[in-house]
């Protein structure tokens, strides 16, 4: 009986065909390279990042030098420049803790990814619908200061303003989809491994 | 070689085998091999020093390994890359090496959380290592273990 559940217990039979696997030695000094390159790309992308941050709060801060010749109301130009602001925090910070996520705990690794893709999903979605209603209230605007003859500009400059407005809108609503629906399939996956580590 | 380097070196092994178990196509398990081992690069120097290294390694190397499983299910085919040992007899071996087969074939098709407290203790981890690993209590890895280990023996067509 004791030798039967010895051998029930015993691993050492199945260790040792399992660490039998042959192995090739590893490529150090490759891997070093791989990891210095993705180390400077990080950083490049942080550093541009906070450069296009920086170049339009600096805008904002121009557009209100000009004063009564500020283009836009001076409460939109300052909420755009906290909108910018908190924008790039939050990127900063979200890439800093997806950086740190690497050594969760496998179960707390994908609550995070899954709250991590719900989120990305959410700021698609809302920033294409947004991107639409403003493209919308463009389209209305120029309508109306056309027809009342309030319009500074000719029709011909608010028609490439529309134009071009609506193939940007266009672009980011196509990649918007395309990525909704990798995300909603990352969703997916990662629902069912959540699955598989609570059951198993 | 700074000491990240000499503790990957170290425990390369335990690496190329944990890919193995995530990855059939040897491509895609280059690729994982790779991920994995820039992650535990990249993560070593916030080890702390609790829990064992190699179980942090672990832990950074399974969690790799869940990405790319979230990123990409597995549908690859089964090919592993072959290494003859130009040594031993050669019935023998193809005896070892089919065992080894079955043994890499049943572990993959063990569910993820399973699969990794298995290949944990297959690498010789005590129950508190797999645990520290995988943010488990110790009974419910000696739960799973119990559960995996008749699964493996039956699928392997061991006698008990």
């Amino acid at each position: 009986m004791k030798a039967e559940s010895d051998k029930r217990d015993d691993w050492s039979d199945l260790q040792a065909a399992w660490q039998a696997q042959p192995t090739t030695a590893p490529d150090l000094a490759g891997l070093q390279r791989e990891v210095g390159r993705r180390v400077r790309r990080m950083r490049v992308l942080g550093v541009a990042n906070l450069l296009v941050a920086g170049i339009a709060l600096g805008n904002c801060v121009r557009a209100l030098r000009l004063h009564d010749r500020v283009p836009l109301p001076v409460p939109l130009v300052i909420a755009l420049m906290l909108v910018v602001a908190g924008y790039t925090g939050w990127a900063l910070w979200q890439r800093r803790r997806q950086w740190r996520a690497v050594a969760l705990a496998p179960h707390a690794l994908v609550a995070f990814e899954h709250a991590r893709t719900q989120t990305t999903l959410r700021i698609w979605r809302v920033s294409t619908w947004l991107g639409l209603a403003v493209w919308l209230a463009l389209s209305l605007n120029a309508l109306y200061v056309m027809q009342y003859g309030a319009a500074r500009q000719p029709p011909y400059t608010w028609a490439i303003v529309i134009g071009l407005n609506a193939l940007v809108v266009l672009v980011c609503a196509t990649l918007g989809w395309f990525l909704g629906r990798r995300l909603r399939r990352r969703l997916l996956r990662l629902q069912a491994m959540q699955r598989e580590l609570q059951e198993s | 070689m700074d000491a990240a380097g000499v503790a990957l070196r170290e425990h390369w092994p335990l690496l190329v085998r944990i890919a193995r178990s995530h990855a059939r196509d040897p491509a895609r398990c280059d690729d994982l091999l790779q991920e994995m081992a820039i992650a535990a690069w990249r993560a070593m120097p916030r080890w702390r020093g609790d829990g064992s290294l190699r179980a942090f390694i672990a832990r950074v190397a399974h969690n790799r390994a869940m990405d790319a499983l979230a990123a990409r299910p597995g549908k690859d085919v089964a090919l592993d890359i072959e290494i003859p040992d130009p040594h031993g007899d050669p019935l023998e071996r193809a005896d070892a090496d089919q065992r080894r087969d079955r043994l890499l074939g049943v572990v993959r098709g063990l569910p993820v959380g399973q699969r990794q407290v298995v290949v944990l203790a297959l690498e010789d981890f005590s129950q508190r290592e797999i645990g520290q690993a995988l943010g488990l209590e110790e009974n419910a890895v000696a739960q799973r273990l119990s559960r995996a280990r008749r699964q493996l023996r039956e699928a392997l067509g061991d006698r008990e």
